[in-house]
């Protein structure tokens, strides 16, 4: 047999096997996420949402594609970057982490019929995603709203840091950045206020994580200037109020932090914080997904506020503020008690 | 009083009394079971809606390391006692919490509080004997009815739940009214269930049973009884139908018994009144003869002798006396030989003899009659011998009768006996060319007293036993007897004789 012939068998072999691996690879689904920056809150969130896909039959390189887009802290960045891909790629499902890379998706598939899927959002609405929660978009965005009810956040927050000032209303400090998210929870959080007064010290919100220093300088201003006239301090949503850099700048202030944003800012000292379940929120989404693969349109699946929270308690930071946390608090937060 | 009735009367007390002995036993084991489930709730409810929930706090307490920091601890009491405030909503009595001191730190009934009975006491100080046991009871005065206490150590709390009187009251008075209407149910029920059943296994069977027996009494049929169960009654229905079934044989045979004698009563009226006749006609004979001849005789002179007249005219009366006597003496003879062959002991004398030989003595006997009549006889058979075991005498007494009747009823022509064979029987036919029979003297002609009707003078003769003593000999020797006869042209009487093999 001359080497010509092998040649051609061998030519012959590779063009089917070629042929099946791009059958496979066209029967696989293609999702793309896209994050704003790799912060904890996150990179936690993406980790559990692939979990949460491959509890639901959905391997990558099996069945599935899934790439990441890295906005680096900039929308513009990732508008940028989504729109690459897609111009090279087939996207079955997108999903955002986080406002930032959520607005730009939103942006750049506004006028496709590719479903976007949001989370770790803490105020959809505000960021121009969704009209309303808990109602059909009956457009091609869905997602997970990235908060607690607010009202019961607020009532937590009464019930525990009113107590060693029953006489009069307590003060309490905010320093956030200019990030949608932050700022729209504020204003949010005021109208419940009610017995809590908001002093707040804003700052321009700068891509993370470069920008992050200059923030913190600015926040160092903020909690010179807000330190003499509030009780606690107050961490709102947001880039910086994720950072362990921001939380421990106001544990050492010298004001009690009354609300956390993370654990470990309870764990360091902060009075309490309350979050939605990170793991839990991540299958949530995944199930979202599963949802719109199987044929659900993303307009017909409601965003909603996550399952499950997690509630966290220094007992050490409360015993010091003569906060006696009532049973059950203590009974929810189980093991996030500390002291 | 009828079965059913009695059975009633039977059931309905022996029912009212197991039911109200069950009732009774059931109100108080109720009523038991209902305070102990009453204690058991009780404590149900203390554990679950009380003493787990201080259990939970005080382990909360404990896991964090705040059972020492009094806000917290007070906290959590605080928050035990608003939880037991609403324990109102799920038990109908009241809680009482006292502290070590015995300070009432909760009552759940102000009115309670203020008339805490000295009971309270006790209980408190039993309480704080035993403070891991739950401790149950009634409370002396009766008022607010029985208490489950427990003693929570860690905090030194005498709980103690109380549960109201009347609820215990409505409890048993519901008991009373469930096990009553129950019971009430329940033995109407059971009554008319086993009337029912009681109905069908006994009385209805008791109902057939009788109208069977009435049955019995009336009819005659054997009856058939509608119970087939296999218990006593069953039986005791098997054995009155076959009861019935031998009385229905025994008024059988009765009846074939009483038809049996009517018919010989009938026969001794019949034969009394041939016999009567027949003797009457000869003795007619005889005596007018002899009182003849004696009035001759006493009418002369004894030394003058008969004239030859005078003898042949004497020869021939004493003949005719002698002929009659012999007809008298026939007759006695079939009567002699028809009783003894109608004996319940009636039996042959089985010998060997030669029919053929038989068949020629008796025509011997009769050749004068034949001769005199001008008739031939002629014999057919066989073989010159032809052996049979019979009673030798008795065949001759058939042959006899056969071939004198022959005789008799033939005017001329011939009389031929044939003796045939075949391996079972001996076949002996008569045959004549007389007067032959009537089909229904031809039916009729071996029963005893029936004589056939004399063609020249339709007076009959004889006491008509002869042909009934041959069938009588025939079957006492296992034969059979028969006639074929066509009226004027003669009869064939015959006999067949099984064949013995030892003859």
């Amino acid at each position: 047999m001359s080497v010509a012939r092998f040649s051609k068998l061998y030519l012959c072999l590779a063009a089917i096997l070629l042929l099946l691996a791009s059958n496979v690879y066209a029967q696989s689904l293609r999702v793309v996420m896209v994050e704003t920056m790799p912060v904890p809150v996150v990179t936690d969130h993406e980790n559990f949402f692939l979990s949460g896909l491959e509890k639901l039959g959905y391997h990558a390189g099996k069945n599935l594609v899934v790439d990441k887009i890295e906005a680096q802290g900039s929308e513009a960045l990732a508008k940028e970057k989504l729109r690459k891909y897609l111009a090279g790629h087939e996207v079955d499902v997108v999903v955002s982490f986080a406002t930032l890379a959520s607005r730009a998706a939103k942006e750049v598939l506004e006028g496709t019929d590719i479903p976007l899927v949001f989370c770790v959002v803490s105020d959809p609405v505000g960021a121009g995603l969704i009209e309303e929660v808990g109602l059909p978009t009956k457009t091609n965005v869905t997602g997970l709203v990235f908060s607690l009810m607010r009202k019961s956040k607020m009532e937590l927050a009464k019930e525990l840091l009113t107590q060693p000032f029953p006489d009069r209303p307590v003060r309490v400090g905010v320093v956030l950045s200019s990030y949608p998210a932050a700022v729209n929870d504020l204003k949010a959080m005021r109208g419940l206020g009610g017995q809590i007064e908001f002093e707040s010290f804003s700052l321009e919100y700068r891509a993370m994580p470069d920008g992050l220093d200059a923030m913190l300088a600015d926040a160092r201003k903020g909690v010179t200037t807000l330190s003499p006239e509030i009780d606690y301090w107050w961490i709102v949503p947001g880039p910086l109020g994720e950072t362990m850099e921001f939380s421990d700048l106001l544990l050492q202030s010298g004001v009690p932090v009354g609300l956390c944003h993370t654990k470990e800012c309870t764990r360091n000292g902060g009075l309490f914080f309350v979050t939605p379940n990170y793991e839990d929120s991540g299958f949530q989404v995944a199930g979202m997904v599963d949802s719109i693969f199987k044929g659900t349109a993303p307009g017909d699946i409601p965003p909603v506020p996550p399952d499950s929270f997690e509630l966290g308690i220094n007992l050490k930071t409360a015993i010091e503020l003569q906060i006696v946390i009532p049973s059950e608090i203590m009974e929810l937060a189980g093991k996030n008690v500390w002291r | 009083m009828r079965l059913r009735t009695k059975i009633l009367l039977s059931v309905i007390p022996t029912v009212g009394t197991a039911l109200l002995l069950t009732g009774w036993l059931v109100i108080n084991s109720a009523t038991r079971s209902s305070h102990d489930a009453v204690y058991q709730y009780c404590e149900g409810v203390l554990d679950a809606y009380f003493t787990q929930d201080l259990a939970s706090r005080v382990e909360l307490l404990k896991k964090n390391q705040l059972e020492n920091v009094a806000s917290f601890v007070d906290r959590f009491q605080q928050e035990a006692l608003t939880a037991a405030g609403q324990l109102h909503l799920v038990w109908p009595g009241h809680l009482f919490i006292v502290d070590d001191r015995k300070n009432i730190i909760y009552c759940s009934s102000d009115e309670m509080s203020d008339r805490l009975p000295e009971a309270w006491d006790s209980i408190l100080e039993r309480l704080a004997e035993a403070p891991d046991r739950v401790l149950k009871g009634r409370i002396p005065d009766g008022i607010y009815g029985d208490f489950v206490a427990k003693y929570f150590r860690p905090w030194n709390w005498g709980v103690v739940i109380v549960i109201k009187g009347d609820f215990l009251h409505e409890r048993e008075q519901r008991i009373w009214i469930t096990v009553a209407s129950v019971g009430v149910i329940t033995s109407i029920a059971l009554i008319l269930s086993l009337g029912m059943l009681l109905h069908k296994f006994i009385v209805e069977p008791v109902i057939s049973l009788r109208g069977a027996s009435q049955k019995i009494a009336m009819e005659e049929a054997p009856v058939s009884i509608p119970v087939k169960d296999g218990d006593e009654f069953g039986e005791l229905s098997r054995d009155i139908e076959g009861m019935s079934y031998r009385i229905h044989q025994s008024r059988k045979a009765l009846r074939e018994a009483y038809d049996d004698l009517k018919s010989v009563d009938e026969m001794k009226t019949v034969l009394l009144s041939n016999v009567s006749h027949e003797l009457r006609t000869p003795l007619t004979s005889i005596m007018g003869f002899a009182k003849l001849w004696l009035k001759k005789i006493d009418g002369r002179d004894p030394d003058t002798p008969l004239s030859a007249k005078q003898m042949a005219a004497l020869r021939d009366a004493l003949s005719v006396i002698s002929g009659q006597g012999s007809t008298m003496n026939d007759m006695i003879d079939n009567i002699v030989v028809l009783m003894a062959l109608t004996a319940d002991d009636a039996a042959a004398e089985m010998r060997s003899h030669d029919l053929v030989t038989l068949v020629e003595k008796v025509s011997n006997d009769l050749w004068e009659q034949i001769e005199a009549k001008g008739l031939s006889f002629a014999l057919t058979a066989p073989s010159e011998s032809m052996p049979v075991k019979v009673d030798g005498k008795l065949i001759e007494l058939v042959l006899k009768h056969y071939i004198s009747n022959a005789v008799e009823f033939t005017q001329e022509g011939e009389i031929e006996v044939r003796v045939v064979t075949n391996e079972d029987e001996v076949m002996v036919e008569v045959r004549d060319t007389g007067v032959g029979l009537s089909p229904e003297d031809a039916e009729k002609v071996f029963e005893q007293f029936h004589q056939a009707g004399d063609v020249m003078t339709e007076k009959p003769k004889g006491l008509g036993l002869g042909l009934a003593i041959c069938r009588k000999i025939v079957r006492l020797h296992g034969g059979q007897v028969g006639v074929q006869s066509r009226l004027g042209k003669g009869s064939v009487f015959y006999f067949s004789l099984p064949c013995i093999d030892d003859v």
